[in-house]
């Protein structure tokens, strides 16, 4: 049993609170609570620079796991079940070992896709909040292993599973720092910029239920603060004409369209570009939340719902410094 | 982590080549990097200016008397080693990922020299081991690696 969810009779309730939040932000509240507390499906990604996806899939698929495409990423596979007579619930695979394979949920998967374009020619990319490195994996494997991706992490504690990821998936154009992105040296700029920002971790109830025995409304507000500073400093490192795409696991506007508000205010040039992955339909940023209004440019974020998309709950914010 | 100095790059590459036949123009896209304790890296030719990075690229090798390259080399570039190739079996292989040295039979390892050696299973490049005379073959991963896979 997966030690972070708690068996079913005691499956925690939502908070009132949250109930009603739900409520102002989507047109079935009932069914978002029933998916945050669904076991979420197992995925995968294939890590283009050891194999290919035909190759990851048949091997797995020979194992005598079953398989499912994910219609809007090619490199993507949900695990639908593994082998019958497997030794463990969730047996390891010699893929996975080898850095062929990288488990991964499929929202994470969407930042580094959504930049897609621009990773297959940079020549520098900064992933300013790296660890444990599902993301900056796929960005080394989007880039080919080309250029220089530097992987950086404020925490020291987590630096370590950051390069074993990233050494196990082959990554050879990464360079990894240990640094507070509020207090990253000026000077050099990137044209491609990946802020996937500590956060609530609300979209992922469905993985980490005890959640919800933290949650607490108030929280917000000091995750909104550091991600601002966050967001700001990001783009003050993006070069002219670069972009920063700013994600979370929350779905909270003051964690997501709050933040990307104030950079609007706050800065000029910036342009908010919509986001399109074919084979998926996100949802719209919200202008509105309670008592809050924000610009209406944040319509063109784009967020996953677990009840809509099967995913984790994701926010993602495309910014071009124009 | 600094950039290594040219005879010692040389040597690196002379051993890859000369041992496993892999050609030099695989490393031409890259740099290689040296940190305190001698473990060479393969990493990106520009680095950021600040703040310094604490690591860069993929381990490929450490100094030691001779050059002993890394599991994580061959799991990339082993479609490029041309010899020193030792196949295993799937028992051997599970063996083996789980940290246990192994003997191995005379015909298995009929074409391979005593020294490193790269291993493979099936079609799939899996670490490197050292073949001792006599057949025995020294496990070369490192302990947190080990582990017990399931499907393979
Ligand atoms: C959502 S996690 C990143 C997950 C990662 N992108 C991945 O896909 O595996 C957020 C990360 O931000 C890091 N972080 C928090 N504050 C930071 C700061 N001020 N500067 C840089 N990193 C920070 C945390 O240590 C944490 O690892």
């Amino acid at each position: 049993m997966d030690r972070n969810r708690p068996d079913n009779n005691r499956l925690p309730t939502f908070p009132q609170r949250m109930t009603e939040r739900y409520h102002a932000l989507v047109s079935e509240p009932q069914a978002l609570s029933r998916a945050l507390l669904s076991p979420p499906r197992k995925s995968f990604r294939v890590n283009r620079l050891k194999t290919d996806p035909d190759s990851a899939q048949a091997r797995m698929e020979n194992y005598g796991c079953r398989l499912e495409p994910v219609p809007w990423y090619a490199d993507a596979f949900v695990i639908a079940d593994y082998p019958p007579d497997s030794p463990r619930s969730e047996p390891l695979m010699l893929p996975q070992v080898l850095g062929h394979i990288h488990m991964q949920e499929l929202a994470s998967m969407l930042p580094p896709l959504t930049l897609s374009n621009e990773l297959g020619n940079a020549e520098r990319v900064l992933d300013a909040c790296a660890a444990p490195g599902s993301k900056s994996t796929q960005i080394a494997s989007l880039m080919a292993n080309r250029g220089l991706l530097v992987a950086n992490d404020k925490q020291f504690g987590r630096i370590r599973a950051l390069k074993f990821n990233l050494e196990r998936q082959g990554v050879l154009n990464a360079a990894i720092t240990n640094h507070d992105l509020r207090h990253w040296p000026s000077g050099q700029h990137y044209p491609v910029i990946l802020l996937d920002a500590p956060c609530s971790a609300e979209g992922t109830l469905r993985k980490n239920p005890h959640l919800l025995l933290r949650w607490n409304e108030s929280l917000l507000e000091g995750h909104r603060s550091l991600q601002t500073q966050l967001i700001l400093r990001a783009y003050d490192l993006l070069s002219p004409g670069g972009v920063l795409l700013y994600s979370t696991c929350s779905l909270a506007p003051e964690e997501n369209e709050a933040v990307v508000d104030t950079l609007l205010r706050e800065r000029e040039h910036v342009t908010i570009e919509p986001i399109q992955v074919d084979g998926i339909t996100l949802s719209p940023g919200v202008t509105a939340f309670e008592n809050h209004r924000f610009d209406d440019r944040v319509a063109a974020c784009a967020r996953a719902w677990p009840h809509l998309h099967n995913i984790d709950g994701f926010f993602m914010a495309r910014i071009r410094k124009s | 982590m600094m950039i290594c100095p040219d005879d010692i790059r040389s040597r690196v590459v002379g051993y890859l080549m000369q041992r496993f036949g892999m050609r030099e123009s695989l490393w031409q896209d890259y740099e290689f990097y040296q940190s305190s304790r001698g473990r060479i890296h393969l990493g990106p030719c520009e680095l950021p200016d600040r703040p310094k990075p604490d690591s860069v690229g993929c381990l490929i090798a450490r100094l030691q008397r001779t050059v002993k390259p890394s599991s994580a080399l061959f799991q990339l570039f082993g479609q490029y080693v041309q010899r020193e190739i030792l196949n295993l079996d799937r028992d051997q292989t599970q063996r083996y990922l789980a940290g246990e040295s192994l003997v191995l039979a005379t015909d298995q390892i009929a074409d391979c020299r005593p020294g490193f050696v790269m291993l493979r299973y099936d079609v799939l490049p899996l670490a490197c081991g050292l073949l001792r005379e006599g057949g025995q073959l020294e496990n070369q991963l490192p302990r947190a690696s080990w582990c017990r896979v399931d499907l393979l």
